[in-house]
């Protein structure tokens, strides 16, 4: 069960972001460079986490301090990329081949969004993913056998939740919409501070409310982008 | 090292110093030719300019479209654009290499054990004590910076000295000894990671089959892909040796000591990687291939021994169609941009001249296109000048109703052959278009040296090497960062730059960081399944 | 380098050099010779140099194609029978695996 279960996790984690980098971000060179610098920023988030909970040695064994700090951290780099990105707006369309990169502001949100989530989603993934290729496997002796499965889900999970987190928020901050910023950062510090649950495996708990949370950002998310039932018919009939 | 970032054939040409403009043709018909060329009082002379531009000829008439500073404007823009889809095109090939290296580290475990060092890395860093480490691994690097300066500046008076034989011995030398014995010992690492057995027959065949076809590919002609698929895994190879057969603290001295020789020998006025590049730019000549990944089409010194070809060219040029065969000389390659269209439009070539026997052809500019990035052509008139005649003409196209009028002359001294007088040739795309053109839209790639290629993956695969793929994926990002902002700055400057320095600190600065901070956190956090 | 912009009477010269070349031993020569002047071949308009470049167009595909056939049956039968010829296959083993678990 070590092959098969690499292959399959790694699939279930990535494989969504995989189809939507193909098929929305590759074709586009300026999309690739903007995904790889909010990737980045967020790699900048991380250092200054980690550092601030490698630096305060007493609270180091607390998961959940480090963990508030990351995801205020990583919210407040969010709004350093879209300030970043909204400065650099007329550079971009200059750059840019095609004008809808700037005529809709949500490519933006979107693209950064999945850079979030793709570096974070990996970064929480390729170690114990790489383990899991290895000889060995997992919850043979101690731990939970569904570990690698539920950590895939969850990463699935947040990466979706990025983009759809980016998109709010980049919409939000351009209307001064404060309640749908505080959605963001309280719905993000919401799903980490329920990952902590997974120490004691209830995953159902976790991984449910995860969904739920995914399921109603992305609702969100899709009324922001200009999304309404009407459109999502119309899609879903391919008219 | 080989170390920048350069596109020769435009700051050549659209290069702060005009006066550096009437050598830029200089042809190149072969590399034996150049001297009977220089020898005759005959340069002929090709140059290109649109006709609004601020750098014309002095002795043209007036009609100065664009102030100056719009043109400056126009040309950033216009760097910038090009520069966003040709990062891509560097990314690929950079991500791959570092790919190879990386899955090679991960899973070849010959790669990762130290044995055997260098010759050049007399200090071992055997010893426990970290001063001793530091202290050994500074010595190191520094002999290994010695040589490679060395090499370098010997690189440098060869090709001042146009002895390109001796450069091209020695870089087919150690071409050979990549292909085919480092890919020996690779293959043979390789198999026995994985296992599988394989008789000495086939063995052969494979490394027989891949190293010639390596070389032919990269020191003659091949398929730009098959090209630069050799090069990279050459690169891939050269990094691997490095991780190998360096020693471990010597590798990191060695990348930060590197990227700052690479500022310096490609800014400081004498610099030799600046030397190497302004004499290539003013030769007009592409940089060894074998030093050099292009992104796109590696233009080479062809057809220099087929005179019925050449009959044919001038037919061609004379009856002023465009005929398929670009890629004479060394083609000046040039953006033509028109503002109100969609896009950069670009690319004439010139044919320069080619001797063969002590004939001197006629060089004309032929085989001129002008494509459009949306498939569009754009009004171009091509004039061909005698400019012994001293005869200048400024020649106006009709309008299109949608671009910007544009006008290029192409003026070529028509001196080596005399029974042919002074000609005037017009070319309108318009009501002419041109054929057997397939639109290119990249034709003017960036240029990234081999050498940085090899020292990104060096830093990404010794990250590797550690085992934790958070460092990797970091290091990784940094790099890419740091070759967008180098590319940034190579749109702004426009001039060659070290592409080494400010990916290198990024990636050190990353992997380091990472390393020591960010991976205990991650991993705690990976344990715990907690997930920010 | 781009096949589109150089001479028909080159590209001649450069598939009928790939072809020579594929002579010695070098079947991924001629592989590559098919898969490079293919569109050359058989997508393009004529012209005079054609039909020679897809005489050895033809060729070299034929060429690599007996070639890969040859060297696929050559290591099936050895990858089959080297534990039974003992030891003259390890004679001419280049690797030998090691035992697995």
């Amino acid at each position: 069960m070590t092959l098969p279960e690499f292959f399959g996790c790694t699939f279930l984690a990535f494989g969504p972001p995989l189809a939507m980098f193909i098929f929305t971000i590759a074709h586009d060179p300026i999309r690739i460079i903007i995904l790889i610098a909010a990737a980045f920023v967020w790699l900048l988030s991380l250092l200054l986490s980690s550092l601030m909970w490698f630096a305060i040695v007493p609270l180091r064994d607390f998961t959940a301090f480090g963990l508030v700090f990351s995801v205020i951290f990583q919210e407040s780099f969010r709004f350093l990329i879209y300030k970043i990105l909204r400065k650099t707006e007329k550079g971009l369309q200059e750059v840019a081949n095609s004008p809808q990169i700037i005529a809709n502001k949500h490519i933006l949100a979107y693209v950064s969004g999945l850079g979030f989530g793709i570096i974070s989603g990996l970064f929480a993934l390729m170690n114990i993913l790489a383990d899991a290729a290895g000889p060995a496997t997992f919850g043979l002796k101690i731990g939970s056998p569904t570990f690698l499965l539920t950590s895939s889900t969850q990463t699935l999970l947040m990466i979706l939740l990025h983009t759809f987190w980016s998109v709010i928020f980049f919409d939000s901050v351009d209307n001064s919409k404060h309640a749908k910023t505080a959605y963001v950062v309280v719905s993000h510090l919401f799903v980490s501070v329920m990952t902590l649950l997974n120490t004691s495996e209830m995953y159902t708990l976790t991984i449910g409310s995860s969904v739920v949370v995914t399921i109603i950002t992305g609702i969100m998310a899709f009324i922001t982008a200009g999304g309404s039932f009407v459109t999502f018919k119309r899609f879903a009939t391919c008219k | 090292m080989d170390a920048h970032v350069g596109e020769p054939s435009r700051s050549s040409e659209i290069g702060i110093n005009p006066g550096k403009r009437r050598r830029l043709v200089q042809p190149v018909g072969g590399y034996g030719a150049t001297d009977s060329v220089e020898g005759t009082s005959h340069i002929p002379n090709a140059e290109i300019r649109d006709g609004g531009s601020s750098r014309r000829n002095p002795d043209a008439p007036d009609g100065v479209l664009r102030t100056n500073e719009q043109e400056q404007y126009d040309e950033e823009e216009e760097g910038l654009k090009y520069g966003a889809q040709h990062v891509i095109k560097l990314f690929a090939p950079v991500s791959l290499c570092m790919l190879v290296v990386v899955a090679t580290i991960n899973s070849v475990n010959f790669y990762n054990t130290k044995d055997v060092y260098l010759l050049y890395t007399p200090f071992h860093e055997q010893s426990p004590d970290t001063g001793t480490k530091i202290w050994n691994a500074l010595a190191n690097s520094l002999i290994l910076m010695v040589v490679i300066v060395l090499m370098t500046i010997l690189l440098i008076v060869l090709y001042k000295k146009r002895c390109y034989k001796v450069i091209h011995g020695w870089l087919i030398l150690s071409s050979f000894m990549l292909l085919f014995f480092f890919s020996y010992l690779y293959l043979e690492e390789l198999l026995r990671a994985y296992n599988i057995p394989m008789d000495y027959f086939t063995a052969l065949l494979i490394m027989w089959n891949f190293g010639v076809a390596g070389m032919i590919s990269i020191h003659w002609h091949g398929p730009l892909r098959l090209q630069q698929a050799y090069l990279i895994f050459v690169a891939a190879l050269m990094a691997l040796v490095f991780i190998k057969y360096l020693p471990e603290w010597t590798t990191w001295v060695v990348l930060a000591v590197i990227s700052i020789w690479d500022l310096i020998a490609v800014l400081s006025p004498r610099g030799p990687l600046r030397i190497l590049v302004e004499t290539a730019q003013e030769r007009n000549e592409q940089i060894f291939p074998a030093l050099i990944y292009s992104s796109t089409i590696m233009y080479s010194y062809m057809g220099t021994h087929h005179p019925d070809l050449l009959s044919n060219r001038n037919e061609a040029s004379e009856t002023g169609t465009s005929h398929q065969n670009v890629g004479e000389g060394t083609p000046l390659v040039r953006y033509i941009e028109n503002r109100d269209a969609f896009d950069v439009c670009q690319l004439f070539a010139l044919k320069t001249l080619s001797v063969e026997k002590e004939r001197i052809y006629l060089p004309l500019a032929h085989g001129m296109s002008l494509i459009a990035d949306s498939r569009k052509l754009f009004n171009i008139s091509i004039i061909f000048l005698d400019n012994a005649a001293g005869f200048t003409e400024e020649w106006t196209t009709t309008n299109g109703p949608r671009s910007e009028r544009r006008q290029v002359e192409v003026q070529a001294n028509s001196t080596g052959n005399q029974n042919r007088p002074a000609q005037y040739r017009t070319v309108t795309t318009q009501s002419q278009p041109v054929q057997n053109y397939e639109p290119e839209p990249e034709e003017r790639g960036i240029k990234l040296g081999l050498g940085d290629f090899i020292f990104y993956s060096v830093l990404v695969g010794k990250a590797s090497s550690y085992g934790d793929w958070n460092t990797t994926i970091a290091c990784f990002v940094a790099i890419l960062i740091g070759l967008c902002l180098t590319l940034l700055l190579l749109a702004i400057c426009r001039k060659a730059l070290p592409a080494l320095p400010i990916s290198i600190f990024f990636g050190l600065m990353f992997c380091f960081a990472t390393n020591a901070i960010a991976k205990p956190f991650t991993e705690k956090l990976a344990a715990e399944q907690a997930f920010i | 380098m781009d096949l589109s912009r150089a001479p028909n009477d080159r590209k001649l010269y450069l598939c009928k050099w790939y072809f020579r070349a594929g002579f010695i031993f070098l079947p991924f020569v001629w592989a590559v010779n098919t898969i490079w002047f293919f569109k050359e071949a058989f997508r393009q308009p004529e012209y005079d140099e054609q039909k020679e470049i897809r005489k050895y167009v033809i060729y070299s595909a034929i060429g690599s194609v007996v070639w890969a056939v040859a060297i696929v049956a050559w290591v099936l039968t050895f990858q089959l029978n080297r534990a039974d010829w003992g030891e003259f296959a390890d004679s001419i083993s280049f690797i030998i695996p090691l035992g697995r678990a």
